[in-house]
């Protein structure tokens, strides 16, 4: 008679064990570090109030913010006209594709090359950098993200809805605005907010068009991103403090931009398709 | 013969690329009948119901030649707007998929993208058209409903309901049994028979005893080609073609 255990269910149940030791491992890792960075940026209360020469963080809060609004406005409307143009009026065009695919790469160039993008069209000749430039720069890099992300949502909408619209005899028009859209608007946010939570974080466009600028004109309005990578500099190069307050806030920023998307992304799921 | 030409198909050829679907069909459908298009899978029913309302060049690929009279009008014309012919001629999928919207949202679509707006003229067209759908007495109270909510039979009653509001003249159906349980099969069968009074109905169907029920014309293809068409029961009793008397007996016997 054979046993009814057997040596490889307990070499399973040994690995999965050795597995799950990990992954608790590398959650608690996490857990430490962000308490660890909000205790200290909590502990730097004062940064968020006090005037530390550069500005006030409530107001590099919202220079972030108006970045974040300022780059949307430019890209949101082209981008999603554009992913809707492509993918709905030029559904079966190989050009239509190749640009679609173009986007989709294009949404995943670093940003530091957009960083140079921006400089070498928008700050060069000037010889200055000006709030204008650098929205420009974060709108030229979220543009392809913003016709991918659209045109990934609405390529996830059934095509049955397009063919049963247009059986009914409404245009491509109506059926783009009255049975795709209101399926595919929710990714698309969502979409967006992710790429929102990437632009507050991303430093390196803002450092490249700052620190190629002959006269460091952005610094004064400095974005949160830029503030804490030039605050970590000078903690190492003139042994400041660390201002962990930049940190925490720029984390908590990001966190409630995914949040909304994940919120969003949710109630899509549960209006759609019940 | 009692019915006038509604649709005159001459020549029609569709094609996928360079596999050719239809070849050179000519078909008349007749105003007020029922005319079944039968024949095995693959056989081109499906392309024929789409070329009659011109859905299908949304599918990749898809080439059409010849003409189709719609009134003596040619739905092929370039200058024709293709929304009018198909609020002319409605198409009933044949997995027919409501929108992701309420009931009423769902026969209220064609109305409104066709310019009706006023709400009380709305809900009185989604009433009449449910109640033509045979569909009234068991939404009546959850209107405002997801109608993915419904069951299979519902939808496809549904999906029926939403054609109906547009008011089309013709109603192309593709194999209205598909996926269906014999009752639900079976009520739909009757509300074709009940459609017919008012509509002018083109049915594809590979179920030859629903074929039989419900029309009055047959038309048999076969590998994209039209072998005999004729009424129903002369197809039936006397088959002219070799081909037809094989596969009516084929699926009989």
């Amino acid at each position: 008679m054979t046993s009814l255990t057997t040596r490889t269910r307990r070499r399973e149940k040994a690995i999965f064990l050795f597995m799950g030791f990990l992954t608790y491992t590398v959650i608690g890792v996490l857990l430490v570090a962000i308490m660890f960075l909000a205790r200290k940026g909590i502990e730097d209360w004062s940064g968020w109030i006090k005037v530390d020469g550069i500005g006030y963080l409530g107001s590099q809060l919202v220079d972030t913010l108006l970045v974040i609004a300022g780059s949307f406005i430019i890209a949101l409307p082209l981008g999603l006209a554009t992913g809707v143009y492509l993918c709905e009026y030029r559904a079966h065009s190989k050009v239509a594709d190749g640009i679609l695919k173009a986007a989709d790469y294009m949404a995943h160039i670093p940003p530091v090359i957009y960083g140079l993008f921006g400089w070498g069209i928008f700050v060069a000749k000037q010889q200055q950098v000006s709030a204008a430039a650098l929205l420009l720069t974060l709108a030229l890099w979220l543009l392809p993200k913003i016709i991918s992300i659209t045109s990934q949502a609405l390529k996830s909408t059934p095509l049955a809805f397009r063919r049963e619209s247009q059986a009914l005899g409404a245009s491509i028009w109506q059926t783009t605005f009255h049975a795709v859209l209101p399926y595919a608007s929710s990714s698309i946010a969502a979409g967006a907010l992710e790429a929102a939570a990437r632009i507050a974080g991303e430093a390196i466009p803002v450092i490249m068009l700052a620190s190629l600028s002959l006269e460091l004109a952005i610094k004064s309005s400095g974005v949160l991103s830029y503030r804490l990578y030039e605050s970590i500099v000078n903690s190492v190069r003139y042994s400041q403090e660390t201002p962990y307050g930049v940190a925490l806030l720029l984390l908590t920023l990001s966190l409630l931009l995914q949040l909304a998307a994940i919120l969003v992304r949710r109630q899509e799921t549960n209006t759609k398709y019940r | 013969m009692a019915y006038s030409v509604k649709m005159d198909i001459q020549e029609l050829s569709v094609y996928y690329g360079t596999f050719k679907a239809l070849d050179s069909i000519n078909l008349e459908i007749l105003s007020g009948a029922a005319t079944a298009i039968i024949g095995p899978t693959g056989a081109g029913k499906s392309s024929l119901l789409r070329s009659l309302c011109r859905m299908n060049e949304l599918w990749e690929g898809a080439r059409t030649e010849g003409k189709v009279l719609l009134d003596s009008e040619n739905i092929y014309d370039p200058s024709v707007d293709v929304t009018m012919v198909r609020r002319r001629v409605g198409l009933l999928a044949r997995r027919p998929t409501p929108f992701p919207k309420s009931v009423f949202e769902n026969v209220a679509y064609g109305p409104r993208m066709h310019g009706v707006k006023d709400r009380g003229k709305l809900t009185e067209i989604v009433k009449k058209s449910l109640k033509q759908a045979r569909l009234w007495s068991e939404v009546k109270g959850r209107l405002e409903k997801p109608a993915l909510q419904l069951s299979p039979g519902q939808k496809q009653r549904l999906c029926i309901a939403r054609a109906l509001a547009v008011e089309p003249e013709v109603l192309l159906i593709d194999d209205p049994a598909s996926g269906l349980d014999p009752i639900s099969t079976a009520q739909v069968e009757d509300l074709i028979l009940d459609l017919k009074e008012h509509y002018t109905i083109v049915l594809a169907t590979h179920g030859m005893q629903q074929a039989g029920r419900v029309s009055d014309y047959i038309a048999y293809i076969s590998e994209g080609h039209l072998i005999e068409f004729g009424p129903t029961s002369d197809v039936f009793s006397r088959p002219k073609d070799k081909r037809t008397e094989d596969y009516i007996t084929g699926r009989f016997g």
